[in-house]
This record gives structure tokens, sequence and C-alpha cells, in this order.
């Protein structure tokens, strides 16, 4: 084989071994909807026909809270023979929504970070947004 | 011949055994300061909400306090692996909860009026043990 057909079947050879993937969980937030919420007006009932039904319950004494979440995961990675590089990046969305015991809101906690996750190699910095 | 043949081992050995490079991330930390500016005694629950955003985990404390747990991890590992790919299917609860298994981060605990009253770090599966109690809630 001459060099140059060499250097040619190389990336042919190598070109399967890169990956990448991404994995979602639920749908993402949406800050819009979230900034709907009113503390002190919203209830329950409202909060559940405008996002969905929650993901977890959880009772707080005679409160309770809801939690909506979205996740995503993005994975890179090359193999060389048997020498492997992988690296994954996991961000979420998450809104936690906190009622009296009236079942109205009080409290609302969104992070909305999902967005940001970035294909990398594990020797590169993954960045905030 | 001796070459075709260490080339076909190491062709088929990559297959089931590796040497891996490999990172993981969960979510990021907060920028330096912000849990230290969580006062207890001081800060309340808007506060944190505000600095730190939504908490991976709420569990029930005390009765009518709460205990909000902030996660993240970031995990390198080097090293060789013997794989044997198994599909597997998991439910979207099994997900999360797998995700936060191994996060460390910070605990936040309030009272009955939302205010900070303590605050501890450590990995956020022990605080699971210790705080989880799940049971039925009505939802409309």
């Amino acid at each position: 084989m001459r060099p140059t057909q060499a250097l040619l079947a190389l990336p042919l050879l190598l070109a399967p071994a890169c990956f990448i993937s991404r994995d979602t969980v639920n749908v993402p937030l949406v800050q819009k909807t979230i900034t709907e919420l009113t503390p002190g007006k919203t209830t329950a009932k409202e909060v559940t026909a405008l996002l969905g039904a929650p993901h977890e319950v959880v009772q707080l004494g005679k409160r309770t809270a809801y939690r909506y979440d979205y996740t995503t995961t993005k994975r890179a990675g090359f193999s060389i023979l048997i020498v492997s590089f992988l690296n994954q990046d996991t961000r979420q969305d998450r809104a936690w929504l906190f009622f009296d015991d009236a079942d109205v809101l009080t409290h609302v906690g969104s992070s909305l970070e999902a967005e940001g996750a970035a294909y990398a190699m594990p020797w590169m910095d993954v960045e905030r947004d | 011949m001796k070459l075709a043949l260490a080339a076909f081992l190491a062709l088929g050995a990559a297959s089931c055994v590796s040497f891996r490079f490999d990172r993981a991330t969960v979510n990021l930390p907060p920028r330096a300061g912000v849990v230290a500016a969580l006062v207890p005694g001081k800060s309340a629950l808007d506060d944190a909400l505000a600095a730190l955003g939504a908490p991976v985990f709420v569990w029930e404390w005390k009765g009518d306090g709460m205990a909000l747990a902030w996660g993240w991890s970031e995990d390198g590992a080097r090293g060789v692996t013997l794989s044997v790919p198994i599909d597997q299917g998991t439910s979207a609860q099994a997900s999360y909860d797998d995700l936060a298994r191994h996060l460390r981060g910070v605990v936040l605990f309030f009272d009955a009026d939302a205010q900070l009253v303590d605050a501890r770090e450590g990995a956020l599966n022990d605080f699971r043990a210790e705080l989880e109690r799940r049971r039925p809630a009505p939802v409309e």
C-alpha cells in the first residue's frame, strides 16, 4: 500500500470510533411559564393546568412541594483501538413549587441549566452559561 | 504474520476490554461565596432559592420544617474496563434518583416559618437515607 493510500485509509478506519450522543428525560421547562406563577395567588390546581402533573410531590407537614424537571446528558468520545476517551455532561432544568396548607403557591425555585450541557473531551473545561 | 495476529487480537479485544479516560459532570457548583452568604438565623427560603436556584431534593424535616438539597459532581476515571453491553431500560424517576446518588453538595434546613436554621455539606445520598420519607399527597 502506498503512503498516500494509507493516509486516506487512516481517517476511514478511525472515523467509526468517534461518537456523540444525547439523552433526555422529560421535556424542557419554559421560563415564561414559570414566571407566570405568582406566589400568594397561583393555586396548585392552576399550576397543574399550566405545567401538567408534577414529577414528584413531597409532603411538608400540612404543606406540599411539587418538582418538575428535565435532564439532558451529552456524551462525546472516541476510541483508538483499545484506548477510549469519554466525556459526559449532565445538566438539568428544575423547578420546585411550594404550597401552603390551602394549596396556594408560596415559593418558587427554578434553575434552567439543561441547555448548557456541552459535548467535550475529558481534558476540556465545561463552562457554565 | 505475528503483526496481523497482534492487530486481530487488539481489534477483537477493543469490543470488551479498553483503557478508558472518562469524565462525568453533573450540574455545576454554585459560584464561590454563594453558599457562605446564606446565614442561619438571618437568611430565609426565598434567599436560598434566589441564590442557588431550585434544589435537587426537598425533604420534610421536623414536622413543619423542610430540608433542601443542592448537589453537583465531577468524576474523572482512568483505568482498564471490561464491559459486556446489556440493554437497560429505566423509569424517569429511577433515572432522577440514580443521577442524584453520587452528588455532593449542601443541605439547608428551614423551620416552619421558612427561616434558615442550619446548613450542612456532604454526600446527598447520606442525607437521603436520613431524611427521606415518602408518603402519598393529594393532587387535584
